[in-house]
């Protein structure tokens, strides 16, 4: 059975099949580009190139014109057709020792061309001859197939040569074409053999849409307004989508900036972290009286302590020992003055910049750590720290930049995941250099002397024979990805950690007492702090889920109010803030310290710059960080090197950490999980409110409209009429009889209410109404019919046509149609 | 024209030979082994192959290729999968019987569960069954299915071939966007269409009388239209006029016609001698079919003249009482019939042809072959099918042959000729 030819379906009685010449004239362009590339006369070659095309498109007209006149007689002459393409085989072969024979007679010096070239040519001249002949639907197919193994051998050969990127756009014009028509071949298989539809819609698409969209939007604008840029980059997607593991020197957003953004050469204060040879002088204020600022005065308490009178020798030794201890540490003080309340100014955020920095947001950068804890005060006197300041490794990166390579030996490899962001110090007035967690490695430009750098004693980075970083400065830090998704239920780090003390211990490094005071002491009210840890970690296993416990709990039941100072009479400033559950950042700080150490995880605290996803300037791409940024937190370690941040402070968000797809998944599952168990009650009656909806959904849609109706008819009568009928439609569609839409409204309800007069009269003139809208060009004008059709819609809509009934006289035409076989048009037959 | 006709015959000896030989298949077992080769999937796998080949051996740019191949390919087969997951369909007849040649309202619900339109659909099905009967309709296509719709297509088919319908699995496939692999899922079908042979509506009988009537039953006094005349009356409405009693209507100056006996009961048995084997060629297939439609359109004649017939077919006998059931009875039997299929007729229960009259349809080999086995006192009436007519057997007429039908020309009207000549001959013989 054979189909008509169509555009793309070759048959036997359709001419010249054009789709499969375009098909095939970009293949036998790009043999013959490829061709002439490599002959050493391609001009001559084109030449001939262009002769083959005009031969084969004027044999198969005359194919053409020949078999029109002598069809009736002879019918297809395939014959013919199978010459000429043989003759275009042979033609190169043919012509090439035709050249050798007159190369050997009369001397030409024409090289021609090698055999792989003849027999490619050979396989032009059958393409395109073919694609001008082809009568079949099959041989359409070996033509398609012959020219994309003719565009195969082309740009296979014409990858080195001149003409490669010509044969390429060839190949990609054959690719589009071949894909064009085999997607035509398919269409026109089908199209003489489609049958009519209708189709009654399951779900509302236009309805879906809307829906789609508006949950689409509103789902970008949450991620726009809440979430800043850095966090929805794409990790790594594109070097200019702000990826953070590729840079470009010509990225222009995101986290991968380069350093083409702005050029701050002439302008130290320019956007942008670019090396500047610029340097300014200002009078900045120092880290210490920024915390004062930010933190209030220190208050001297006056200490009343119990003492043992000893012996003058013995006193003289203790006190060389105490002295060299606090000497070379600096301290922080839990008993302050309230800070004095902010007042507003009119400059703006970046003169008062600390630094600016691009990179992931939020962020944590240490500036001082502090280990031992008295009660009152907090100092940096880490025992056992293995002093190797100066051999830092330096490395050179593929675009020659040196790195110092920072990372202590002997941490546990958590990841091989980095991440890089850059800092500008703009009025940070400290040698001290900001750093993440996890900190790897350290790059400012031409700063290529690992001394110049130096681990402080509480293991902060610090330029070394400086009184601060330069101004201006960028500096490039790379940290490994955060990752204790893995610790949440193991306590192995904790025995790693009391592993360490013991072999610092045995080293002689410091006493294994020394490091238990340092990490582990809890010194005053010791037994409420552990009772209070062990209450808000009941029933969760020992590991990092216990610290995110705690971190939990004193964001979500504790408020942040830097003006809630420990009084001087407290007894315990701990005690005193779990009391009063408020209180500033160092006190959630210490408190989380106090209540981890209680657990027997070694915790310290940290003083940095927290960076807000809000100070985020949008128009520099940078994050200004100020003093209102300076923040305490606490750090456990992990294995009594490495260090990790958590967040118990409200208002700041947790460190982001870098998940695989499977730990994703966990941590979702289990955080859906509580979250359920804590909103079980009113998930419940969310559930039972649903349940209850979803019964009566018939019911309540249908309340709605008939309101809306209502509403309408008091507005408009016609309004309320074509509603009527709409409504209508809806009852029979939730009864179970649908109206086709090839089936008017009054060809489906015409046997509505046969006997009852008044109700077929109020349906008559509802669907006259709809019709006359419809269907009539005169605009209704007769006023008086209109308190009519509203009374007439208000009983049908109110009267026996609700879906109730409906589905009754469902019941009753599909008994009496299992009684007797007549056809039934109309849901109503027998309402 | 002479001087394109010499040349032209040649070559075209010469290429149709050469078209055989290229055309002949030398190794037809080993075509399950390159089946796939002729599918456009085939052709695709390998170009990508070979890409990948001159990748590795001559230039990386044939990675490429195959990747860009592979690519096509895996949009090639995995839109169609995609698309005939979401998809699910239930074919319908608005009636469940029919006859050859009859149009029947075909209803195909097709739902589709994605929220995206799917393309270029088709109902792979028995083309008999869907099809409305044009030469260029091999199956039904469907344009488009919307998104998350319930799509209801309707469209009158027309049965060419009797049958029970469908006869093999159905099923809804696609292949867009590029017809490179077609996905398919189960097509449902609630109730199956049976489609009848097509059977003429014969209007008389041919009178049986003389002597059939003993095979045929006993006559009663009550009016009819067989047996003995009984008396005269009024002609009303409907009566034939061969009844018309001349000689009294002339003397009485109006139309006066014979009452006739009628018959208690009437058997006849038909037999359909059609092949036990599968028919193997075209003409033969043909033959065989309207063997089944001139078997069928006797057996509805006979029935809806209150005979009870005795039908068989091949090695397979029915029996059906007058009325609708019998006849839906033998007909769904003779749509359903198939060569291959094994009959179960117990040899006890066939019935004895010697005591009843026997109509056989039957092709003419048949004939030849069981005549000349019989001792020819048989009461079978024979009716002749097949293809060409053969004059040689129009002296048998009288005595066997009832009618000879020669598929190759009208085969209807052939019939309608023959049967409405038979029943004048029988009332001709019966009033002489």
């Amino acid at each position: 059975m054979k189909q008509p030819a169509g555009l793309f379906r070759a048959s036997d009685a359709g001419g010249i099949q054009w789709w499969i010449v375009f098909a095939a004239f970009p293949a036998y362009l790009s043999a013959q580009l490829m061709r002439a590339d490599a002959s050493w006369f391609s001009g001559y070659l084109w030449l001939m190139g262009g002769v083959n095309v005009a031969l084969i498109l004027i044999l198969g007209r005359a194919i053409d014109l020949f078999e029109r006149s002598e069809r009736s007689k002879y019918g297809r002459n395939s014959w013919l057709r199978s010459l000429v393409v043989g003759m275009l085989v042979a033609l190169p072969w043919l012509i090439h020792f035709v050249y050798r024979i007159l190369q050997e007679r009369l001397g030409w010096n024409y090289p021609g061309e090698p055999l792989e070239l003849l027999a490619i040519a050979s396989l032009q001249n059958a393409t395109l001859a073919g694609a001008i002949v082809v009568r079949s639907s099959r041989s359409a197919r070996v033509i398609i197939a012959m020219s994309f193994f003719l565009t195969l051998f082309s740009v296979i050969i014409a990858s080195e040569s001149r003409a490669a990127t010509w044969v390429y756009l060839q190949a990609v014009l054959y690719a589009l074409i071949a894909i064009w028509w085999l997607m035509g071949d398919y269409w026109e298989r089908l199209q003489h053999r489609f049958v009519g539809q209708a189709s009654s819609t399951r779900i509302s698409m236009r309805t879906m849409h809307l829906v789609s969209v508006a949950a689409i939007l509103s789902m970008l604008a949450l991620i726009g307004i809440w979430i800043a840029p850095e966090t929805r980059s794409l990790d790594g997607f594109l070097p200019t989508s702000g990826g953070e593991r590729l840079s470009d020197p010509s990225a222009r957003s995101g986290l991968g900036d380069g350093e083409m953004l702005v050029g701050a050469q002439d302008e130290a204060y320019s956007f942008g972290p670019v090396e500047s040879n610029l340097f300014m002088e200002d009078k900045q204020p120092s880290l210490y009286d920024m915390m004062s600022e930010l933190n209030g005065e220190v208050i001297k308490k006056k200490r009343t302590e119990a003492a043992v009178g000893i012996d003058g020798a013995v006193a003289k030794s203790n006190h060389q020992k105490l002295a060299n201890s606090e000497g070379s540490s600096r301290e922080f003080s839990i008993l302050r003055h309230a800070p004095k309340k902010k007042e507003r100014r009119i400059s703006s955020d970046a003169s008062q910049a600390l630094l600016y920095y691009i990179g992931p947001s939020p962020q944590r950068l240490a500036l001082e750590t502090y280990e031992c804890f008295d009660g009152w005060t907090w100092t940096h006197s880490a025992p056992g720290q293995e002093v190797s300041f100066h051999d830092f490794p330096l490395i050179h990166d593929p675009a020659g930049k040196p790195w110092v390579m920072v990372r202590k030996a002997g941490l546990r490899t958590a990841t091989a995941n980095t991440w890089t962001a850059a800092i500008k110090w703009i009025r940070l007035t400290s040698p001290r250099i900001p750093t993440p967690d996890q900190f790897v490695a350290l790059h400012i430009d031409r700063v290529d002397r690992p001394e110049f750098f130096a681990w402080t004693e509480d293991e902060v980075l610090q330029m070394t024979d400086r009184e601060q970083v330069p101004a201006l400065t960028v500096a490039r830090l790379t940290a490994q990805q955060r990752q204790v998704h893995h610790l949440r239920s193991q306590a192995n780090f904790v025995r790693e950690a009391r592993a360490v003390a013991s072999d610092l211990s045995v080293k002689g490094v410091a006493t294994k007492d020394q490091f238990d005071k340092a990490y582990f002491e809890v010194p005053i009210a010791s037994t409420l702090i552990q009772r209070t840890a062990r209450e808000w970690t009941q029933g969760i296993s020992t590991g990092w889920e216990q610290i995110d416990a705690i971190g939990y709990r004193l964001q979500t039941d504790f408020q942040l109010d830097d003006q809630a100072v420990v009084p001087e009479d407290a007894m315990c400033a701990v005690a005193h803030f779990l009391e009063k559950r408020r209180g500033p950042a160092y006190m959630f700080a210490t408190t989380a310290a106090m209540l981890t150490r209680a657990l027997g995880y070694p915790t310290r605290i940290v003083s940095g710059l927290y960076i807000d996803p809000k100070s985020y300037d949008k128009r520099s791409r940078q994050h200004i960080v100020g003093k209102e940024h300076l923040h305490w937190w606490p750090q456990v370690s992990i294995d009594g090197r490495e260090w990790i941040s958590f967040e118990p402070t409200p208002t700041y968000l947790a460190p982001t950490e870098k998940l695989t797809w499977k730990q994703w998944c966990e941590a979702s599952l289990l955080n859906a999980w509580r979250w359920i168990g804590r909103n079980i009650f009113g998930l419940c009656i969310l559930g039972g409110a649903l349940v209850v909806g979803y019964r009566l959904r018939v019911w309540i849609i249908d309340r709605i409209l008939t309101c809306w109706l209502t509403l309408l008819a008091i507005v408009s009568c016609e309004w309320a009429a074509r509603w009527g009928v709409r409504l209508l439609d809806y009852r029979a569609w939730l009864a179970g009889y649908p109206r086709p839409n090839y089936r008017t409204p009054r060809q489906w309800y015409s046997h509505l209410v046969r006997s009852e007069k008044d109700e077929y009269g109020a349906l008559d003139m509802l669907l006259r109404s709809e019709e006359q809208r419809l269907f009539s060009p005169i605009k209704r004008t007769k006023r008086r019919l209109d308190d009519r059709l509203r009374s007439h819609t208000y009983r049908l809509v109110f009267g026996r046509w609700t879906v109730g009934n409906i589905s009754r006289s469902k019941a009753i035409l599909d008994a009496s149609q299992a009684r007797s076989s007549g056809f039934h048009e109309g849901p109503f037959a027998t309402l | 024209m002479s001087f394109y006709r010499r040349p032209a015959s040649h070559a075209v000896d010469v290429a149709s030979r050469a078209g055989e030989f290229m055309h002949h298949d030398f190794c037809p077992w080993a075509n399950r082994y390159v089946y796939w080769l002729k599918k456009p999937i085939g052709w695709l796998f390998t170009a990508a192959l070979c890409s990948a080949l001159l990748g590795a051996y001559v230039a990386q740019q044939g990675f490429a290729v195959a990747a860009v191949v592979l690519g096509f390919i895996g949009i090639g087969m995995l839109w169609p999968a995609i698309a005939m997951r979401g998809i699910s369909a239930n074919l319908s007849w608005q009636q469940r019987r029919c006859s050859e040649g009859d149009s029947v309202e075909t209803t195909l619900e097709v739902i589709n569960r994605w929220p995206w339109p799917v393309w270029g659909l088709v109902v792979e099905t028995d083309r008999h069954a869907v099809n409305d009967g044009t030469d260029n309709q091999e199956s039904v296509a469907l344009a488009c299915i919307r998104p998350m719709t319930k799509t209801k297509f309707i469209w009158d088919s027309k049965p060419t071939q009797r049958g029970l319908y469908p006869e093999n699995p159905a099923f809804l496939s696609t292949g867009f966007p590029f017809g490179i692999w077609t996905s398919r899922t189960a097509l449902a079908i609630p109730k199956s269409l049976v489609v009848w042979p097509k059977a003429l509506d014969l209007k008389d009988m041919p009178q049986l009388a003389g002597n059939d009537r003993s095979v045929i039953g006993a006559w009663i006094d009550r009016a009819g239209y067989e047996g003995d005349v009984i008396g005269t009356r009024p002609y009303r409405d409907g009566d034939p006029l061969r009844f018309v009693h001349w000689a009294q209507s002339a003397a009485r100056d109006s139309l006066i016609v014979c009452e006739r006996q009628s018959i208690a009961k009437r058997t006849i048995v038909l037999r359909i001698a059609c092949s036990k084997h599968r028919p193997t060629t075209v003409q033969e297939r043909e033959t065989q079919e309207w063997l089944i439609r001139i078997g069928a359109s006797l057996a509805r004649t006979f029935l809806s003249h209150q005979w009870s017939l005795v039908c068989e077919i091949a090695d397979c006998e029915l029996r059906a009482e007058p009325g609708n059931v019998g006849l839906e009875h033998i007909m769904d039997r003779l749509a359903k019939f198939q060569w291959n299929e094994s009959h179960k007729l117990r040899q006890d229960h066939r019935v004895k042809a010697s005591n009843k009259l026997e109509v056989i349809v039957a092709t003419r080999e048949h004939w030849l072959q069981t005549s000349s086995t019989s001792n020819g006192d048989s009461l079978a009436r024979w009716v002749i099918v097949d293809s060409g007519r053969d004059d040689s057997l129009e002296f048998e007429r009288d005595r066997q042959i009832w009618m000879q039908i020669d598929t190759s020309d009208a085969v209807w009207s052939q019939l309608k000729d023959e049967w409405e000549r038979l029943c004048h001959d029988s009332c001709a013989t019966l009033f002489n």
